[in-house]
């Protein structure tokens, strides 16, 4: 699955590039990063970096940087339990990742909100299996569809992982919260993959290792990373600096301190494990100073995200990015410029993993509707960056020489053969002359949205799990209640 | 003349020039200007000022952090000789704050200190990563109004709850109110732990621990 573009747009020069890449080597060698285990300190340590174990900082050489850059792989497959809905992440290949992510259900049409439940996790990764282009789902570190409130705290990230297995075959993600929790969700993965080598050749989760800016890496993260890396499990390092407030407010000075980060983390999991897929996470964020929020949908954030898009083809890494989502509150028009803008720039850019889409309120909240919205302009984008093919049966010089001066060519079969071929065409998106709309009731866009999502949870039903897997995924949460809870 | 040099301190903290401030903070004192008016129709109403701008969405949050710092700049001197005149300290209450166990991220946090300081609050700030223990510790030590317990990740949410409890089990729980923030908090959580308050962003932060404060006088 994916669409590939064919010439990314690219919105740094060469020179400029070059110079924030400088700029990141310099942070690595002369302020370096922290990383609070002193296990990876020593593999650092050991590969050529000067490490302070008493500060826990390693200064990592640009030698080291540039030979691990040299080694990583430039791409994966993300798989789900659907083998035809696994997806090539890498080389300029885009798609869209759904997934509110959030603790709170927005409705947008009242304007409330309420906690999410696991019924709402169930009902939302069916809506996600359903939806056409969504391709991956759930965000890595932040979660999956949402995250239920009515299970217990320690272990609601079990819960996500069980509820994806359960409802979906596509490729997904949620959140892995220690060293003790990787392992039960590695072993509902493999247990579902058969064993942990088919899992390691076709990986079924992923993780977000995200630093905390400026240059820190905690204990956990390190841990779980450590679990996924030396499984051979795919990792994307996506730290989150706001600029002005964990970052420099230049724009150019977070990319460098952004890229410095990521490289230090995937200098690591190399290290670990030599071949493990890694991807460079385009999150830098833009701090609002006016609201303290940090921005997804803003100008500055469609900014950063063709700024780092390009800096990860520049590494030639695989992409993901913080995309397709809006600081508004409400499904309004601010909200579908901002999903649309931003989703645009990325996947012109050629940024391979793009969401997710139903996160809505500058990440402060889970939106069915906005979801099925995503879903539509992801589409919408799908066909412009599949640009346009000038083939001699596409050039139709025949057809204009056979329909003439003065004629026209709506009877013509090339035009009833390649108008879905060519064209994008929305069943969510209105275009009725006003006549027609008010006859069809006059509806807006987010009515339609709220429809759509209630049928497909109603009617889809996603590829269904072994009887016996899922009393064993069961299991692994039992046993997973009685250790973490009991702690 | 005393109230010209009080309006200058309070610019100075609006212009977030800490130099300026420790400059005339300096020149009040040797004027004989009180150190109490200093700080209260000084420092503070500057500060107080730039809080207002900030949440009528006229200042940036940098402005208040910066006019934050030179009003602290200028508080050390003044407390200086208001401590040497044995006066009461001038404060809106006295606050512990820090971030959950297991959880580094201290943006949010150092945000609401600001606010709170700019509000008038004497912050003690534990850091990052603080156990319900240490928490415990500070609030028998220093015997706070209020403990403060942020968290970012959902699953340090377990922290704020552990901080009630431990603080119930010293006996301490009576005896302060806790408030808890951060991205997943909410009002359900905040009831479910027993927590007496929380807040969406900083500027509330600050008017709910000043509200908690005037109901425990009350009671």
């Amino acid at each position: 699955m994916g669409t590939k573009i064919l010439r990314p747009f690219e919105i740094l020069s060469t020179e400029q590039v070059d110079k924030i890449d400088r700029a990141a080597m310099t942070v690595l060698m002369r302020v370096g990063v922290k990383m609070q285990h002193d296990g990876i300190l020593k593999i650092l340590d050991d590969a050529g970096a000067e490490v302070d174990y008493g500060q826990k900082v390693a200064k990592i050489p640009e030698q080291l940087v540039r030979e691990v850059l040299r080694k990583a792989p430039r791409s994966y497959i993300a798989y789900g339990r659907d083998p035809e809905k696994a997806c090539f992440i890498g080389e300029d290949y885009v798609h869209m990742r759904g997934g509110g992510t959030h603790h709170m259900i927005v409705d947008p049409i009242s304007k409330t909100t309420r906690p999410a439940t696991m019924k709402d996790l169930e009902d939302g990764t069916r809506l996600l299996d359903g939806l056409e282009n969504v391709h991956l789902m759930g965000n890595p570190g932040s979660g999956h569809w949402t995250v239920p409130q009515d299970v217990p705290v320690p272990i609601r990230d079990l819960y996500e992982w069980k509820a994806l297995f359960e409802n979906s075959g596509k490729p997904g993600a949620g959140h892995t919260y220690s060293r003790a929790n990787a392992r039960y969700i590695i072993k509902m993965a493999e247990t579902i993959a058969g064993s942990a080598e088919e899992l390691r050749s076709k990986p079924m989760l992923s993780y977000e290792c995200e630093g905390t800016s400026p240059l820190v890496y905690s204990t956990n993260s390190l841990e779980i990373m450590e679990e996924y890396a030396s499984r051979g499990l795919p990792i994307s390092f996506n730290p989150m600096p706001l600029t002005g407030a964990t970052s420099p407010v230049t724009f150019a000075g977070t990319l460098a301190l952004h890229v410095a980060e990521i490289l230090a983390g995937i200098v690591v999991a190399q290290l670990i494990n030599s071949g493990t897929p890694v991807a460079y996470g385009c999150f830098a964020c833009a701090f609002d100073m006016k609201t303290c929020v940090q921005s997804y949908g803003s100008a500055n954030a469609g900014l950063l995200r063709a700024a780092e898009a390009q800096l990860a083809r520049h590494y030639r890494l695989p992409s993901f990015s913080m995309a397709l989502t809006t600081d508004s509150k409400i499904c309004d028009g601010q909200g579908g410029y901002e999903m649309g803008m931003t989703m645009l720039l990325c996947a012109l850019s050629g940024c391979n993993s793009n969401g997710p889409g139903g996160e809505i309120g500058a990440d402060q909240g889970t939106c069915y509707e906005m979801l099925v919205i995503a879903d539509e302009i992801a589409g919408s984008v799908y066909r412009i960056i599949d640009g346009i093919n000038v083939s001699e049966d596409a050039l139709a010089i025949e057809i204009i020489e056979k329909v003439g001066i003065g004629g026209q060519y709506l009877a013509q079969a090339h035009t009833r053969e390649n108008y879905p071929k060519e064209h994008f065409i929305s069943t969510l998106f209105d275009s009725y002359d006003w006549g027609t709309w008010k006859k069809h009731g006059a509806t807006d866009l987010v009515t339609r949205a709220r429809e759509k999502a209630q049928k497909i949870i109603k009617t889809h039903q996603p590829e269904p799990l072994h009887g016996n897997i899922k009393t064993e995924l069961e299991n692994i949460l039992k046993d997973a209640e009685k250790e973490i809870l009991r702690k | 003349m005393e109230s010209e040099r009080l309006v200058s301190i309070a610019k100075a903290v609006i212009d977030c020039d800490e130099k300026t401030v420790v400059k005339n903070v300096q020149r009040a004192i040797e004027d004989g200007v009180s150190p109490v008016d200093i700080v209260e129709k000084g420092l503070a109403k500057g500060a107080l000022e730039v809080g207002e701008k900030f949440d009528r969405g006229e200042a940036f949050l940098t402005e208040i952090v910066m006019a934050g710092e030179a009003m602290k700049a200028g508080m050390q001197l003044a407390m200086i000789k208001i401590i040497e005149g044995k006066h009461a300290i001038p404060t809106a209450g006295k606050y512990i704050i820090g971030t959950a166990e297991g959880d580094i991220h201290d943006l949010g946090k150092n945000i609401v200190k600001t606010m709170l300081e700019v509000s008038g609050f004497q912050v003690i700030d534990l850091g990052v990563d603080v156990s319900p223990a240490r928490f415990v510790e500070k609030a028998v030590e220093l015997k706070p109004h209020i403990v403060g317990v942020s968290a970012l990740l959902t699953v340090s949410l377990e922290g704020q709850r552990r901080v009630i409890e431990e603080l119930k089990s010293a006996g301490m729980r009576e005896k302060m109110s806790v408030m808890v923030g951060g991205g997943p908090v909410d009002e359900q959580w905040t009831r479910e732990i027993g927590a007496d308050g929380f807040a969406e962003n900083a500027v509330s932060a600050a008017k709910i621990a000043k509200q908690l404060i005037s109901k425990n006088k009350a009671i």
